[in-house]
This record gives structure tokens, C-alpha cells and sequence, in this order.
């Protein structure tokens, strides 16, 4: 057993004993809830960011800044400002109903078993989007740690918390979660340490600009792709160069034949990618550069991203090539890398009626930067829309430290947004990047700075991930137990009945989430919890809001609204070009055929269509109690 | 200013809910017409975005990381002027 699998396992061991036993004397005292009022507000300040910095935060937008520059970081500033709309709008209004759970306060004037039934649901919806994402991450952690196929690393993460909640139901305290916080955020301010103390240098290990191998013929007719007297491929530029591709041959099957032109067997791997081809002034390395220097140095300097193309073959099946794709540092500085974001770079075409291509240009434009705009609007609303942070949000009892403890919260989850930018950036440059997977990229950093870093940083995230994933599950099993059947089907069953339902809850939910892990491998965690945002957005904010500020809402209302919402943004994202591409694994183009929503993102048409059903509903069903209701 | 309001936990008035449902309103507000405004010109004016007024940084690092410190400003504005509980001057 290596060094670092012992660091790893030490580490996760310990949080997990000090979990058990910080939980044991939780549930054995009389007052639960007596014992959180004493919590310094500081340490639950830590422990919102150690709650809801989900390792999809950390893996996700470390990969997506490593692969795609500022795209990552426009995630890290909708989920803060989604903490804004927490607490200015959504925090007090809500205590004051003197409720502390998501059915239970928009329940609180009602009692209506209709509300109860589609706020279960909703819950039970959010949070099993909220865990595919923590389970691919599982995954992806796994993966460089043991070495693993990413489906071994999500089922056994899935059966360690499944057996946890189901034999000792996990009591996640929030000394555990202060914890987790507070390690994550010191231990990516040490690394942001030293990876601008290493500062940037180049890199040279991909050749390019190289003349035309002599003998070389065209590997496919209309490609750019050159095949030499080895049977290597190149990529013939415009300047009629070569440079260095990676390629990847697969059968009808997709079994992986070679990489590199070496069969995998035979120790065919793809190399390691991320680094610099210049910087400013001819340098080739720069030394320690301050935050400030490192980021101006780097949008004067040209990073070697990748771009990767399927060929298909004759046979059934597969040629991948990844080619160099020099960018500009000014390009990767701003957003419009990632392809979800790709259309908003540069200006509006502008349409000419004679020329119907220019039209159409001009209306593709408008839908990517809606697209966009609605993914920005998600991730400000979803925050507040999420059942578990908004419980989280009621474990201090007075205001004022309720108040204390969430500005604490947003100071680290900002501190911790800040150093991610570096993380990723540092990793864009680290020579460590595996091509085919975005959210391993923090973790391979780190790795560079040696296996102890490695252990800890991939022990903090696992960990993260089995606090949230039981957490997650908890909030489920419990949903379908005191929601669905106690309220909603009337079912009376003893305490032991109840947990052994919640048990099997437990173990039905947990199963669905290693499936849909490994279903959705392929995608960047970052944009599964951008789904995730979207989907709590539009079913669950207008309720909230509308029931918070709006005096003439009813009870036909909210249903409604949370239905419309739910189903629409589910079934959106469900049939996006994204699900397409990489659940049902059409080709790109297939994808853009295939897709029946003109973009991604449903928030910017869902989330108003759930506020204009409720407003709608409640003014139908408005009973005529005019004294009450002069608001 | 919250001194003169403070140690009356018991008298949890209307005046003062209202009072904080107003003032996180309009924090709010500001914090919306910012992010906002980031938005627009990230999906509409890459251009401004690339300008580089001061340290070689661009606006749209500068713009990004001053909307993550101007949420926490805002929070820290809004501890400070929310009346109700217990807050005594000193003790934030």
C-alpha cells in the first residue's frame, strides 16, 4: 500500500471517527437543538462553507477554469451572489414563519396535503440532481487515487455512505462540517501558496512547427490530419507545419485498440496536457509572481489548450484525436471558452434581411448569450432554493447570530472562490492535465506539488463528498418518510417502522445515485450542478418568494406553481443538447439536430412561467376573504 | 445605531421585521443592478470586458472579484444596520 493511500485513508478515517462520535454524543443528549444554540456562530459561519462547498464545487470549477480559463469563475460569482439572495431576501421572512423545513414554510398558512405532496417531490428531484454530480466527483477522485475504473470509485462511494446512513445514520454535526470547511478553504489557500511561488514557465514537451514528414499521406480526405512513415498522425496547420497530435483508436464496441499508436496493454497512454508555449517578453520561466502579476502574465502569455475530434471509421469504429489549439491568455482571461458559453464571444453579427444566413447568425447569437444569461439567473436564484442549505440556514437559534454566522459563510466561500481561480489556473498550467476528464484536474495538480499534497487535498474532497452524499440521501429517505407517506398517504406506522422505511428510502436512493453516477461520467460536474440550480430555481422560488411577499398567494397556487416549474425545467434540461451530447452519447452535431429547446438553460423562461402559474392560480382560487388580504 | 434597539429580544415588533425585510430589500437592489451589469457586458460587450485599466488585469477579472467582495461588503452592511436580537455595539 503506497504512502499516499495511507495519508488517505488516515485522513478520511479520522473525520469519518470523529464524525461517528461527535454524532453519537449529538443523538445521546437530551437537547439536540439546545446544544447547537451554544455554537459559536463563527465555527457554524465555517461550517455553511464546509456544507456548501460540495466537492462539485471544488473538482468542477478547478476542471472547468483549468480547461476553459474565467468560464469556471463565472460559476464561483453565481454561486456567491446566490448567498446574497439567502440572506437580504429570502433568510428572515422565512424564520419569522417560525419553520424549518422547505415543505414545512410553505405549509405554515395551509395545511394542505397538495403542497406537502409537490414539495416532497420537488425536494426528492433537487436533491437527486444535487447527488449525481457529488458522485461523478466521487468518481473522478477514485480514478488517479487507486487507480480504478470511474464506476468502481462511484459504486463504492455509493455503497460506503449507503452502508453508513443505513447501519448508523450518520449524524453530519456541524463541528464535523466546521471541519471539512475549514480544512478545504486553509488547505487551497496553501496551495494557491505555492503555485504562484512557482510561478509560470513554458513548456515544451509537444512538438510543433516541425516541416512535413517526408512520405507523409493524408490520414482522412478533407482533415487536416497527416499519417508519417511510423503510422504516427500529425495535424497539418494552415502554415503548412505539423505539430504533435494524440490520438486514440477505438472498435465498433468502443473498446480502446491504442493510444498513441500503442495498444493500452502494451502501456499506450495518453500524455499529460497543460502548459504555456510563450510568455511575455520572450521569458521561459518567471519565478514568484504575485496574485496580481500572475494573472497579468498570464493574459499576456499563450497556453496550449486541446481540441478533440471523433472521427468514425469505416469499420464502426472510432479515431479520437486531440490537436494543439494555441489561445490567447487574453481570450482565456474572459469568458467564452467553454463550449456552453462559447456563443457570447464577440460582438453581435448583424443581420442583413437580403442574406437569411446573417439572420440566422444573428438569432443563434441572441439564443447562446440567453442561454447564458439564464444559466447566470440559476445559479443567483438556486442557492436560496436549495431544501438542504435553506435547513442548514436554521441551526443557530437567535437572529443575530444567524445573521453573524452567514456573513462568516460568505467570507469563506468568497476567500475559497478567490484561490479556486488560482487552483485552476495553476493546474491549466501544471503539465498534469488528464485529457479526458475535466474534474480530476485539481486533484493532479496538486500532485505535482508532490503525493502529500495529492493525499490531502483528494482525502478533503472524498470526504466532502461522503458528508454531502449522506447528508443529500438523508434529506430524501426522510422527505419520503415524513412527507410522502406519514402526510401525504396517511400511513401510520411505529418508530421502528418509520426507520426501517427511511433505511430502505435510504438504500433505493442511494442505488439511483450510483446509476445515474455512472451515467453521467462524462459531463463536468460544474454543469450538472448548474442543472441542479436551474431545476430548484424554477420549481421552488416563486413558491417561496410569492409566499414570503405576497399576500393574495393560495394554496392552488404554490401547487401549481412547483409543478409547472419542476416538470418544465426537468423536462428542459432532460431534452437539452447537453443531455444528448453526454447522457444519450450522440455526436455534437446529432445533439444540435436532436435537441427539441432552442438552449440549455431553462431558468430564464421556467423561473418566470412558475412565478406568472402562481400569480395566475392564486388570483382563480382566490377565496373572497377581503378583510385578510388588503396587502 | 442599532444600540438604541438593541436588548429587546422579547419585543419581537413588526416594525423591526419590516424594517430588515426593507433594508435586505435594498441591498438587494444593489447587489442586482452589479451582478447584473456583469452580466450584460460578459454577453454583450467582450470588448469592455478585455480593457485593461490598471495592473494589467482585465475588467473582467477585476468586475468578477469585486462582485465577491462586494457580496461580502453588503453582508457586512446588512449585519451592521438589521435591528433586532442582541447585537450591542462592540460585539460584531
Amino acid at each position: 500500500m503506497s504512502a499516499t493511500l495511507l495519508v488517505f485513508l488516515f485522513f478520511v478515517g479520522s473525520v469519518l471517527g470523529i464524525s461517528f462520535w461527535l454524532g453519537r454524543k449529538a443523538t445521546s443528549s437530551a437537547g439536540y437543538f439546545a446544544a447547537h444554540g451554544q455554537i459559536p456562530w463563527f465555527v457554524n459561519g465555517i461550517a455553511f462553507a464546509g456544507d456548501y462547498l460540495s466537492a462539485a464545487s471544488f473538482l468542477g470549477i478547478c476542471g472547468m477554469i483549468a480547461f476553459y480559463g474565467y468560464d469556471g469563475f463565472l460559476y464561483s460569482i453565481g454561486f456567491l451572489a446566490g448567498w446574497i439572495v439567502a440572506l437580504l431576501v429570502i433568510a428572515e421572512p422565512l424564520k419569522r414563519l417560525g419553520r424549518y423545513t422547505f415543505a414545512d414554510a410553505l405549509n405554515s398558512q395551509f395545511n394542505s396535503r397538495a403542497i406537502t405532496l409537490t414539495a416532497a417531490i420537488s425536494t426528492l428531484v433537487v436533491s437527486v440532481f444535487y447527488l449525481i454530480p457529488q458522485m461523478v466527483g466521487a468518481g473522478a477522485l477514485i480514478v488517479p487515487l487507486l487507480g480504478w475504473a470511474h464506476w468502481q470509485g462511484v459504486v463504492a462511494v455509493g455503497a460506503v455512505v449507503t452502508i453508513i446512513v443505513v447501519t448508523a445514520g450518520m449524524v453530519s454535526t456541524t463541528w464535523v462540517q466546521f471541519i471539512k470547511g475549514s480544512l478545504l478553504v486553509l488547505f487551497c489557500a496553501i496551495l494557491t501558496v505555492l503555485i504562484l511561488n512557482q510561478g509560470l514557465r513554458i513548456d515544451q514537451r509537444f512538438a510543433r512547427g516541425l516541416e512535413l514528414p517526408a512520405g507523409a499521406t493524408e490520414a482522412w480526405p478533407n482533415k487536416p490530419y497527416v499519417r508519417d512513415g511510423n503510422g504516427s498522425l500529425w495535424k497539418k496547420e494552415s502554415d503548412g507545419t505539423v505539430s504533435q497530435v494524440q490520438w486514440q483508436v477505438a472498435n465498433a464496441a468502443g473498446v480502446v485498440q491504442s493510444i498513441n499508436g500503442v495498444a493500452p496493454a502494451d502501456g499506450g497512454k495518453l500524455l499529460p496536457v497543460g502548459g504555456l508555449i510563450s510568455l511575455p517578453d520572450g521569458q521561459t520561466s518567471t519565478g514568484a509572481l504575485s496574485p496580481l502579476r500572475y494573472l497579468s502574465t498570464l493574459i499576456d502569455s499563450t497556453v496550449l489548450l486541446w481540441s478533440k475530434e471523433v472521427i468514425p471509421q469505416e469499420g464502426g469504429g472510432t479515431v479520437t484525436i486531440w490537436a494543439q489549439k494555441p489561445t490567447s491568455g487574453a481570450k482565456l482571461m474572459q469568458p467564452g471558452q467553454h463550449p456552453l458559453f462559447k456563443g457570447i464571444q464577440g460582438e453581435l453579427p448583424v443581420a442583413d434581411p437580403t442574406k437569411p444566413e446573417t439572420v440566422l447568425a444573428r438569432q443563434k447569437a441572441w439564443l447562446s448569450r440567453i442561454d447564458f444569461l439564464s444559466l447566470m439567473l440559476a445559479l443567483f436564484c438556486g442557492t436560496a432554493s436549495l431544501p438542504h442549505i435553506l435547513i442548514r440556514y436554521y441551526t443557530v437559534k437567535d437572529q443575530p447570530s444567524a445573521r453573524k454566522s452567514t456573513v462568516v459563510g460568505i467570507a469563506a466561500i468568497g476567500l475559497f472562490y478567490v484561490v479556486t481561480l488560482f487552483l485552476g489556473l495553476g493546474a491549466m498550467t501544471s503539465g498534469a492535465l488528464n485529457l479526458t476528464d475535466t474534474n480530476t484536474a485539481a486533484p493532479l495538480m496538486a500532485k505535482t506539488f508532490g503525493d502529500l499534497p495529492f493525499a490531502i487535498i483528494s482525502a478533503i474532497a472524498f470526504t466532502t463528498v461522503l458528508g454531502t452524499v449522506s447528508g443529500l440521501i438523508m434529506a430524501s429517505a426522510g422527505a419520503i418518510v415524513h412527507d410522502l407517506l406519514k402526510n401525504v398517504w396517511d400511513i401510520q406506522l411505529s418508530d421502528a417502522h418509520q426507520v426501517r422505511a427511511g433505511k430502505a428510502a435510504a438504500i433505493v436512493v442511494g442505488g439511483l445515485a450510483m446509476w445515474l453516477g455512472i451515467q453521467f461520467a462524462a459531463m463536468n460536474v460544474t454543469s450538472l450542478v448548474g442543472w441542479a440550480f436551474n431545476i430548484a430555481a424554477s420549481a421552488n422560488l416563486p413558491a417561496l418568494v410569492m409566499l414570503l411577499f405576497w399576500r393574495g398567494t393560495t394554496k392552488q397556487g404554490i401547487t401549481a406553481a412547483i409543478i409547472v416549474g419542476l416538470s418544465s425545467s426537468l423536462t428542459w434540461v432532460l431534452v437539452s443538447k447537453e443531455a444528448f451530447q453526454h447522457v444519450y452519447g450522440y455526436s455534437a452535431d446529432a445533439a444540435a439536430l436532436a435537441t427539441l429547446v432552442p438552449f440549455s438553460q431553462p431558468a430564464i423562461v421556467t423561473v418566470p412561467l412558475g412565478f406568472l402559474v402562481l400569480v395566475v392560480v392564486s388570483l382563480m382560487t382566490r377565496r373572497a376573504r377581503s378583510g385578510s388580504s388588503t396587502g | 445605531m442599532s444600540s438604541k434597539l438593541s436588548s429587546q429580544s422579547s419585543n419581537h415588533g413588526e416594525g423591526q421585521d419590516r424594517f430588515n425585510a426593507r433594508l435586505g430589500l435594498m441591498l438587494f437592489a444593489v447587489y442586482v443592478v452589479a451582478y447584473g451589469s456583469f452580466m450584460t457586458l460578459a454577453a454583450f460587450y467582450p470588448k469592455i470586458m478585455a480593457v485593461r485599466p490598471f495592473g494589467g488585469v482585465n475588467i473582467a477579472i477585476i468586475y468578477g472579484m469585486s462582485l465577491i467582495a462586494g457580496a461580502f461588503a453588503l453582508s457586512l452592511v446588512y449585519l451592521r444596520l438589521a435591528r433586532g436580537g442582541q447585537i450591542t455595539d462592540g460585539e460584531v
